[in-house]
């Protein structure tokens, strides 16, 4: 864990510098973008991300009004138009609209598996080749890279005899697509980056977040919402040691290089709500890597 | 390769130029002097078709809408990348099991048979009516348990960690089904048959609950893998579920199965006396269906001292033959580019990607990963061409030289999702004068 940690460090670093030296860098006009989880999204900004963190982000950029915030229907399968099209048409805009020509791309949980669908199936769709090319490459929080036990209880919950409500649409697409061996299929045959696999064409950098901290004399258990992370700590039983509440740390590693667990920088562990929330330091960790 | 062929690879890199153009990346002008070359027989573990099938789009519904024209794209990977070819499926472990009941079984008492103490239990109200659900709902603080030895644990007693609805339902938003409660038991309450009851709802209303155990603390776990994570129709699809313990050597006392397909049509697994899956094959018609498809075994093993329940289960394709490789191929290798044009039989019209990994030979002798090429275009039925292009700039960076080989080749249908070919070492590139 600990060498693919420093490998992934090495290769940002080694990525920068190639950036600076190599390349008309200083020219170039950065944006970030900010891809949302598992959900239907109309206002991402401030329903899933909270402004304050997004504000907080965007303040790494030599031009703060380079950013965009993803609203697309994660609720479906990675591939189809509501999700992955989806996306693909909103990060083109932004980079037209803009001028972009240096794009980061900040992901939260199922959101890392949509983006690495663009990346690892470029002919999927035209616009592919000409998002890829702008991309300096992809920071993937808390990402579900190999899928989670919850989706699996989730769509085994709903499983009664010959009923099959699951099928029904009482379990959303992208809750069965993160069943743990539906992820080492679409892994194994359509995506990039995991272990014994071609990495994807830009680099996929992961933050991990590793504990839940829920108790009511600790303020630190506020952020992000107190409530959500009592639900989390509960969850993490379903889960390794290591997990945020909703993901194994083996899941959020599970694809590219590994960039930073949450104890590198915080004394405060991030779980799965908090990691796309202004908690602990993770909007300065986010914003500096601008 | 016939003319035709060849004026369709012009086609293909003219429109594909154009596209690559249009997105901003470099790209190399062909030099094509392609050498005819067969690709090498495929092995056990690769995936081929013998033949392709006609349907039409309208019969199958289209799950995605893929670009009609003409898109390649390439990348270099680093030389220490370790390239698994052994196509090995997934194995889906378990250490938990799951139990159906009704809700006046919790009246009555339902006998949890486990192996370790501290489960974890997830209780979830089965149905279609979401606000009926939500009243179906069990509050944790509602259970009671008794343990072996008799001890009553009423409400949160015998729990060491819970969430109230609500809380669990904002963790998760519409992750978690809308009626699940979850809750860990303490340790006093102990393993061997523990009875679960639960107060404060209306027993008679017939509603269902799906208990998932999960025995997080137990050595004993159900392991399952299929033969291949995709099958072809009446490819026989194999199985194999295994006890996975350190400590304990378990003999199977019963198993039962299904495969469950994307709709939900459920199709029961015989195993004979020696628990192995009598031979199970899936139609033509039924690969039509878009999806993955669901394997669940139960199985009950006995360690001599306990019996041990478990359900486990993992996913499939099941893909239909629309294309194939027919075997043809052509190389072109140039100071511009290393070209592999391959032709592909065309079934079924759509939309198909080749996708390969390029190797080449370095200074020590040594085969070592150099780059990736995808290449997609939309046919219409009949013989086509797809061509990979690995450019020269990346394969004079990588400081590699012939032979060359192209592994992991693939073809997919990508308006399907469908994996039609996956060969491990398809194409070996020797010097071409």
């Amino acid at each position: 864990m600990f060498s693919r940690m420093l490998l992934g460090k090495l290769m940002r670093q080694l990525s920068l510098v190639f950036l600076f030296c190599c390349t008309p860098f200083l020219f170039a006009n950065t944006g970030v973008a900010f891809v949302h989880g598992t959900g239907s999204q109309t206002d991402a900004r401030n329903d899933y991300w909270t402004a304050e963190m997004i504000d907080s982000v965007r303040q790494g950029l030599p031009n703060a009004n380079n950013y965009t915030v993803i609203n697309c229907n994660f609720d479906k399968f990675m591939w189809e138009s509501a999700a992955a099209g989806c996306l693909a048409g909103q990060l083109l805009d932004f980079i037209n609209s803009k001028g972009i020509t240096d794009l980061v791309v900040i992901t939260h949980s199922n959101g890392g598996n949509v983006m690495r669908w663009i990346l690892s199936n470029p002919t999927f769709d035209a616009r592919y080749p000409q998002i890829i090319s702008k991309i300096r490459w992809v920071n993937a929080v808390a990402a579900s890279s190999l899928g989670t036990p919850l989706a699996d209880a989730a769509v085994a919950g709903n499983i009664f005899e010959q009923a099959v409500g699951w099928l029904l649409g009482y379990t959303s697409d992208a809750v069965k697509q993160q069943q743990v061996s539906w992820m080492a299929f679409y892994n194994a045959n359509y995506l990039y980056g995991t272990s014994g696999r071609p990495a994807t064409p830009v680099g996929f950098y992961s933050l991990i977040g590793t504990d839940v901290e829920s108790s009511p004399f600790d303020p630190d258990s506020y952020c992000g919402g107190y409530t959500l992370n009592v639900g989390l700590e509960v969850t993490q039983e379903w889960l390794d040691n290591c997990s945020d509440g909703f993901l194994d740390c083996s899941s959020q590693a599970g694809a590219g290089q590994v960039w930073l667990y949450d104890t590198q920088f915080s004394s405060e562990p991030l779980s799965h709500n908090q990691s796309r929330r202004k908690c602990f330091g993770v909007d300065v960790i986010l914003r500096n890597d601008l | 390769m016939n003319k035709t062929i060849f004026k369709q690879l012009e086609t293909i890199w003219h429109k594909g130029t154009r596209g690559l153009l249009s997105a901003g990346l470099a790209s190399t002008m062909l030099v094509w002097g392609g050498t005819p070359v067969q690709l090498e027989p495929t092995r056990d573990a690769d995936l081929h078709a013998d033949r392709v099938i006609r349907t039409t789009a309208k019969a199958h519904p289209v799950a995605p809408a893929p670009s009609r024209e003409a898109v390649r794209f390439s990348w270099p990977i680093e030389r220490e990348t370790e390239i698994d070819l052994n196509y090995r499926s997934h194995e889906a472990t378990s250490k938990g099991f799951r139990l159906l009941v009704r809700g006046e079984d919790f009246r009555n008492g339902i006998a949890l048979p486990l192996e370790t103490s501290r489960a974890v239990i997830a209780i979830n109200a089965v149905g279609e009516d979401r606000v009926a659900l939500r009243e179906a709902a069990i509050d944790p603080h509602d259970v009671t348990l008794v343990a072996k030895n008799g001890t009553v644990f009423r409400g949160a007693e015998g729990l060491e960690k819970l969430a109230a609805l609500e809380d669990l339902q904002n963790a998760r938003k519409q992750q978690m089904p809308v009626a699940t409660t979850m809750f860990k038991l303490a340790g006093q309450v102990g393993s061997g048959e523990v009875m679960l009851f639960a107060d404060n709802m209306n027993h008679d209303r017939q509603d269902r609950y799906v208990i998932q155990v999960l025995e997080k603390h137990s050595d004993v776990a159900l392991g399952l893998r299929t033969g291949r994570d995709t099958y072809l129709p009446g490819e026989p699809i194999a199985l194999q579920a295994d006890w996975l313990s350190d400590t304990s050597t378990l003999t199977t006392v019963s198993l039962e199965g299904r495969i469950v397909s994307p709709t939900g049509k459920v199709h029961p697994l015989r195993f004979d006396a020696r628990n192995q899956l009598s031979p199970f094959t899936l139609s033509e018609r039924e690969a039509a269906i878009a999806g993955l498809w669901r394997v669940e075994v139960t199985a009950i093993g006995d360690d001599g001292v306990r019996k041990v329940r478990r359900d486990v289960a993992t996913a499939f394709a099941l893909t239909e033959p629309t294309a194939r490789f027919s075997g043809k191929a052509e190389v072109s290798l140039t100071k511009n580019a290393l070209v592999a044009g391959l032709e592909v039989e065309v079934g079924s019209a759509g939309r198909f990607e080749a996708r390969g990994i390029l190797f080449g030979t370095d200074a020590t002798g040594a085969m070592v990963p150099v780059a990736v090429a995808h290449a997609a275009d939309w046919f219409q039925p009949g013989q086509r061409l797809l061509a990979l292009h690995f450019d020269g700039e990346t394969l004079e960076q990588a400081a590699v030289g012939a032979p060359f080989e192209v592994r992991d080749l693939r073809l997919i249908h990508q308006d399907r999702l469908g994996l039609l070919h996956r060969q491990a070492q398809a194409l070996r590139v020797e010097a071409i004068d």
